[in-house]
């Protein structure tokens, strides 16, 4: 019975490799610009699972989720005025999934579908992991803003900068 | 076929996932959808659920919209305040003109005057759509530019609405030279420290946090 157990409760992971929960350490940051000011909010609310095996690379996969409305740029107004230009409330969160993450010692590249404004797009992405305490994975990636069609909001008469650079740091455990 | 079913788990594991959380996904959403807590008073009067506007039954608490017209409101407001701004500083140059004038006192005194009233207006319109604009998503209990930016405005509103009628004192009738020249004095003084804080005002919206 003890076997049988353990066996099922093994299966999952031998399957699947090692899942990790992300926690609240998380942070992922995005870097805005305009000819007036650079800006950067960050976000502590990343929600997800990252499923790593180290024997089987095809079983890594990551599900990913942030809610808009827990980025912080420090002004409460700018925070506003980016929720009304992503249309927040019809499409509120960023998801990021992928199936396809190849580790090379501490480099992983990662392949996946980035939804955001309501639109998917395939991005890849590089990022050094380790596993001190658990999954950790620090990188970053730009993404244009008009690819996913986000109208840009002006600054005396000037639109902010259509690329927008994003750095993550995820903790998983 | 295996990667279907890889996913299909992942979503199994993260939708028990987001149950077992200790902050619920729904609790991250709701601020979205209801008012900030820590209102400036104007607005509080305002838009809060017993606020003036509410009351009326003028606006019913919808966040999406008053976030929309929020940002238009406001756009509108930085597009006058810089206008406002210029004007502003077309009439000190003008003041200090007339301060000096000898011929053409009464034509540069008539244009002061104009341009006077014009500034005044668009200065009046552009506070009404900041101060009576619908709640921010959230807001922050440090300071912040926005909040400077606030604390500013008490001080070039105060001088907005005492100008005109400081300009009146100055282009009024007078006991003595002396009279008038205090008169001018406290006009210019007052028109100064306006214009220098709608400016400094206005930069401060440009700091990054």
């Amino acid at each position: 019975m003890i076997v049988r157990f353990t066996f099922l409760y093994l299966l999952p992971f031998l399957l699947f490799g090692q899942t990790f929960e992300v926690s609240k350490a998380s942070k992922i940051t995005y870097y805005g610009s305009h000819y007036t000011i650079d800006w950067q909010g960050y976000s502590s609310g990343v929600n997800g699972i990252i499923v790593y095996d180290a024997v089987d690379q095809t079983a890594n996969s990551c599900s990913l989720l942030v809610n808009l409305a827990t980025f912080d740029s420090g002004s409460s107004n700018r925070d506003s005025n980016m929720l009304t230009y992503l249309d927040a409330f019809q499409y509120p969160d960023v998801m990021f999934v992928s199936n396809d993450i190849s580790v090379e010692g501490i480099n992983a590249s990662i392949k996946g579908q980035l939804t955001f404004h309501g639109i998917t797009r395939e991005i890849n992405l590089t990022a050094d992991i380790s596993f001190t305490d658990g999954f950790n994975a620090e990188g970053s990636f730009a993404i244009l803003l008009s690819d996913y069609d986000v109208e840009r909001p002006a600054l005396l008469f000037k639109k902010i900068a259509n690329e927008m650079e994003l750095t993550f740091h995820i903790v998983a455990k | 076929m295996k990667n279907k079913f890889i996913l299909t788990i992942l979503i199994l594991v993260y939708v028990s996932q987001i149950n077992s959380q200790d902050e619920p996904i729904i609790e991250q959403i709701k601020p979205l959808y209801i008012l900030p807590d820590n209102m400036p008073l104007q607005t509080k009067l305002l838009w809060a659920e017993n606020g003036l506007l509410r009351k009326t039954n003028l606006f019913q608490v919808n966040r999406p919209r008053e976030l929309e017209l929020r940002t238009k409101m406001l756009q509108l407001h930085q597009k006058l305040a810089l206008g406002t701004l210029g004007l502003m500083f077309a009439q000190g140059y003008l003041g200090f003109q007339l301060q000096d004038a000898t011929t053409n006192y009464m034509e540069l005194s008539d244009r002061h005057a104009a341009l006077g009233k014009v500034a005044f207006g668009s200065y009046l319109t552009s506070a009404l759509l900041s101060y009576t604009a619908p709640p921010a998503f959230r807001y922050n209990r440090k300071i912040d530019s926005i909040r400077i930016h606030r604390w500013l405005s008490i001080i070039h509103f105060t001088g907005m609405l005492a100008l005109p009628y400081l300009g009146e004192k100055v282009s009024g009738p007078h006991d003595s030279i002396k009279s008038r020249d205090r008169a001018l004095y406290i006009h210019r003084g007052i028109a100064v420290t306006t214009i220098s804080t709608m400016a400094l005002s206005a930069l401060i919206t440009f700091l990054p946090f």
